[in-house]
């Protein structure tokens, strides 16, 4: 059986299978559910340079078939991460894309710069999504403008392959899958989170601190879906599919419509071994199928 | 801390608490401290963080005290024997003890549980529990004659009419501790209130919080401490108090 994929610039998966940012933190934690080598990459928690101490809390809060979530990017930063984590991420047998972000242009090139030197690291997913933080993040990835700078900067600082994570919050996101495909990102991954709030009736209080924080969880499947699908359809470069993915037919769902691989995201929270029996799925499904390789899979959706 | 299944043994409902026993064939899920939780399968998209109230190696056996509060809490106690569930842990620190403390055990309603572990853990000559609720619905009869207790109750139906201040000034007089310890688990009031009365006294709590996965990735569950966010299931659930800049 053949999972192996080609995101392009020296970055093949053994599968398609990917942790998302934020809900795997820097990949360890995982060594005690299954060996990271069953899948094809992590991305870890997004890393900015310099450490950041995040949101005031609370933090969090399920709703129906989802949550919402406003950690505000804490993270170690770059040095901690290159010093303390990435030499034990390297002796594990999978690919190691870092998440990045900045709260300006010029911190994204920073940290871009910096990280590059590491051979250990396989690639970069830069995050111009977040809806948590107040600058920085969404405001590049809802200006299509920005999102062009961005691209073109970052694409200019690194020869290592670049996926861009895309947002949801806005109203056509072809238009940045194009923008990036323009200046030379080598693939993209979407959705980042929904702009989503909860109230508590009994408290009268919202529901986290900042009243707002991105929704993920099954419940946004279908939109992750749609928006897969059509960017699938605007760009040539590969699109990697996220959202509400919890179990194998899930992801091969994403597959099906021309996702060149997929991330897990809210799923490792609740069912921290859900990589692994992912891939094990796919694979036992595409067999019974009779299907030897998976890139016969991937697109394959009656289209008309 | 790994990923595996509980078997329902056995459950026992006292008003809105069940004591959950359950067994396990995973063998780490027996090595358990006090303080140390388990995120158990709710009936809830996420996971819920529970305390262990007690393990037995031998019997391959861990218990849980819920109560039923919310959707997830209300399923775990509505579950019957013969039914299994999904778990991960366990997770967490422990409460410090050495062998020549003289600790105050402090729960307060559902945070009794790991006190329950705690006093079984130590001698008993060493410490006293004190356990307090509103009324004696609150008030779980686990302890028998196991550990010495103090019973509050708000409105003086169990034990001295009060709440754990009363219980905690009572074991002060009656015991004649010499540096005496707090350990304790409850209602953030409660905790904050402890701290109020005994200042001078050392006093480490287990803090309850929401958690998206319970094993250190989501960064939902931050307490903020003198040395920036901790994540309280991982580096807690236990911090000494002074630590806690939330309980200033």
């Amino acid at each position: 059986m053949e999972l192996s994929v080609d995101l392009g610039r020296n970055l093949k998966l053994k599968n398609p299978v990917l942790l998302a940012s934020g809900t795997c933190g820097y990949g360890l934690e995982f060594e005690n559910f299954y060996p990271l080598s069953k899948i094809g990459g992590i991305c870890t928690k997004g890393l900015s340079y310099k450490p950041i101490e995040g949101n005031p809390t609370p933090r969090i809060v399920e709703t129906s078939c989802g949550m919402i979530n406003s950690i505000g990017l804490q993270n170690i930063g770059a040095k901690a991460f290159v010093e303390e984590k990435l030499p034990l991420l390297a002796k594990k047998d999978t690919k190691i894309i870092v998440n990045i972000f900045g709260y300006s242009l010029e911190e994204y090139i920073k940290v871009v710069e910096f990280l590059s030197e590491y051979q250990e690291i396989d690639g970069f997913e830069v995050n111009i999504s977040c809806p948590n933080v107040k600058k920085g993040g969404i405001q590049f990835g809802t200006n299509p403008k920005l999102t062009k700078t961005l691209v073109s900067k970052l694409r200019k600082t690194t020869e290592k392959h670049l996926m861009i994570k895309l947002s949801p919050n806005v109203t056509d996101i072809t238009e940045f899958a194009k923008v990036c495909e323009g200046e030379g990102a080598d693939s993209i991954s979407l959705i980042n989170t929904l702009l989503g709030m909860a109230v508590n009736i009994e408290t009268k209080k919202f529901s986290i601190k900042r009243k707002m924080g991105g929704f993920s969880g099954p419940a946004i499947k279908p939109v992750a879906l749609r928006m897969v699908y059509q960017c699938v359809k605007a760009v040539k470069i590969p699109v990697i599919g996220i959202g509400g993915i919890s179990n194998y037919k899930d992801a091969l769902e994403f597959l099906l419509i021309g996702a060149k691989a997929i991330q897990i995201g809210t799923a490792n929270f609740f069912n921290p071994s859900c990589g692994k029996e992912i891939v094990e799925g796919i694979s036992n499904f595409l067999q019974n199928k009779g299907i030897e390789n998976i890139n016969q899979w991937i697109g394959s959706i009656e289209d008309e | 801390m790994k990923q595996g299944k509980l078997f329902l043994k056995n459950k026992k409902t006292y008003f809105d608490y069940a004591i959950l026993t359950f067994l396990t064939e995973v063998e780490d899920f027996l090595n358990v401290k006090p303080g140390n939780f388990f995120m158990l399968q709710a009936n809830t998209l996420l996971k819920k963080p529970i305390s262990v109230m007690d393990c037995n190696k031998r019997d391959k056996m861990l218990k849980f005290l819920v109560k039923k509060i919310g959707k997830g809490t209300e399923f775990l106690y509505n579950l019957n024997p013969g039914e299994t569930i999904d778990a991960i842990g366990p997770s967490g620190n422990s409460f410090p003890i050495d062998e020549t403390g003289e600790y105050i055990l402090v729960g307060g309603g559902s945070g009794i549980p790991p006190l329950y572990f705690l006093s079984k853990q130590i001698e008993k000559s060493r410490h006293t529990v004190v356990y307090g609720g509103r009324t004696k619905k609150d008030i779980v009869p686990i302890f028998g004659k196991s550990a010495p207790t103090i019973i509050t109750t708000e409105n003086g139906e169990l034990g001295i009419k009060g709440t754990v201040i009363d219980g905690i000034k009572k074991v002060i007089e009656k015991n004649n501790f010499k540096k005496p310890i707090i350990l304790s688990c409850g209602p953030e009031g409660m905790v904050k209130a402890i701290k109020k009365n005994f200042p001078d006294i050392p006093h480490y709590t287990s803090l309850e919080r929401y958690m998206a996965c319970g094993f250190g990735v989501c960064l939902g569950c931050v307490v903020e401490t003198n040395e920036g966010y901790k994540r309280v299931c991982v580096d807690g659930p236990v911090f000494n108090i002074n630590e806690l800049k939330e309980l200033k």
